[in-house]
């Protein structure tokens, strides 16, 4: 059932950890990873993306994008944590995780933005690899940027969503 | 979906006509698996549209085409790809190209709506459409340069 919930970056900083922590203890069973930082922007500037990013937009009432970005060790890391097997990590499978884990954080987060009155659409996934790549976004208000680590992995990733509001 | 390869070639030569009195002409086309996943050196501006056309059109320049075109959109050069026009130039011409798009689609039945622009700068950019069953690649030739503009779309459609 939708209710009326004011927009605010504590409601989208709130679904990001949520979601991110169910859905990396559950599909790659791992121990919680635990919120190591945040960054929120109302004035969002550039940033840098890691070497290994799956990439959905959001279309409706919230518009944006969410990203999760990890070093390719990590992302190797959650592959052979899904498959079972060491995974090299320019292998397609590394980009089916990948992909497939970003679309579970934000459909994770769709939902949760639908439940509380923010009807919004998906587009596909895709992944984005570079060494050193910097991003930013045209007409957006926000940035939030939740880093976690998990236990016995090496490193952090990162989940990042950018947006606006739109009052239609 | 020829429909669909259509209205990127078209939505980009309209847009660069129109904001950048341009004449762009297609120098390679290609669809489906034979779509090249080069990596890209420079600039690339993409737009996700979402909803019964579901997917992410990625434009794709030389940091020399695009300081060029922000240059000739604004009358001034900007000091580098990591200027704030470059962002507003790029991001703006990937969402008109996006904007043309979506309206060709949806006379056809395909609506979808826009996600915000975004820019990415870098070396080597890579982007996999993650067995998308829509791949439509074109590469545009521009006036006054040597510099080629790519654009890869990658999508599916909601029945």
């Amino acid at each position: 059932m939708q209710t009326a919930t004011e927009f605010s970056t504590d409601l989208i900083d709130g679904f990001i950890d949520e979601v991110t922590l169910e859905v990396i203890s559950t599909m790659l069973d791992w121990e919680r990873p635990a919120a190591i930082s945040k960054k929120v922007s109302l004035a969002p500037e550039s940033f840098t993306i890691a070497e290994v990013n799956g990439s959905i937009g959001f279309g409706g009432r919230v518009t944006g994008t969410v990203f999760l970005s990890l070093s390719s060790e990590q992302a190797s890391a959650m592959a052979e944590s899904l498959i079972g097997q060491p995974v090299a990590a320019d292998a397609d499978e590394v980009l089916d995780v990948v992909s497939e884990l970003t679309n579970m954080i934000a459909g994770g987060i769709k939902t949760r933005l639908n439940d509380a009155g923010f009807a919004t659409v998906m587009t596909i996934p895709s992944v984005i690899r570079g060494p050193s790549i910097r991003v930013a976004g045209k007409d957006i208000q926000f940035r939030l940027e939740n880093e976690f680590e998990a236990a016995g992995s090496s490193g952090s990733f990162r989940v990042i969503m950018i947006g606006k509001v739109s009052n239609d | 979906m020829q429909f669909i390869a259509d209205s990127i070639q078209q939505a980009v030569e309209e847009v660069f006509s129109t904001m950048l009195n341009m004449d762009v002409k297609v120098l390679e086309t290609h669809e489906g698996a034979n779509v090249p996943l080069a990596e890209s050196v420079g600039v690339v501006g993409s737009v996700g549209m979402a909803g019964k056309i579901n997917g992410t059109v990625y434009m794709s320049y030389s940091d020399k085409l695009a300081c060029k075109l922000v240059e000739d959109m604004i009358g001034e050069a900007p000091g580098g790809v990591d200027q704030p026009e470059v962002t507003d130039v790029i991001g703006e011409l990937a969402n008109m190209v996006a904007g043309g798009m979506k309206r060709r689609t949806s006379e056809k039945g395909y609506n979808g709506l826009l996600v915000p622009p975004i820019v990415m700068v870098g070396r080597g950019i890579r982007v996999d459409p993650n067995d998308a069953p829509i791949a439509v690649f074109r590469s545009f030739s521009l006036p006054n340069t040597d510099e080629h503009l790519t654009v890869r779309f990658f999508a599916k459609l909601e029945v």
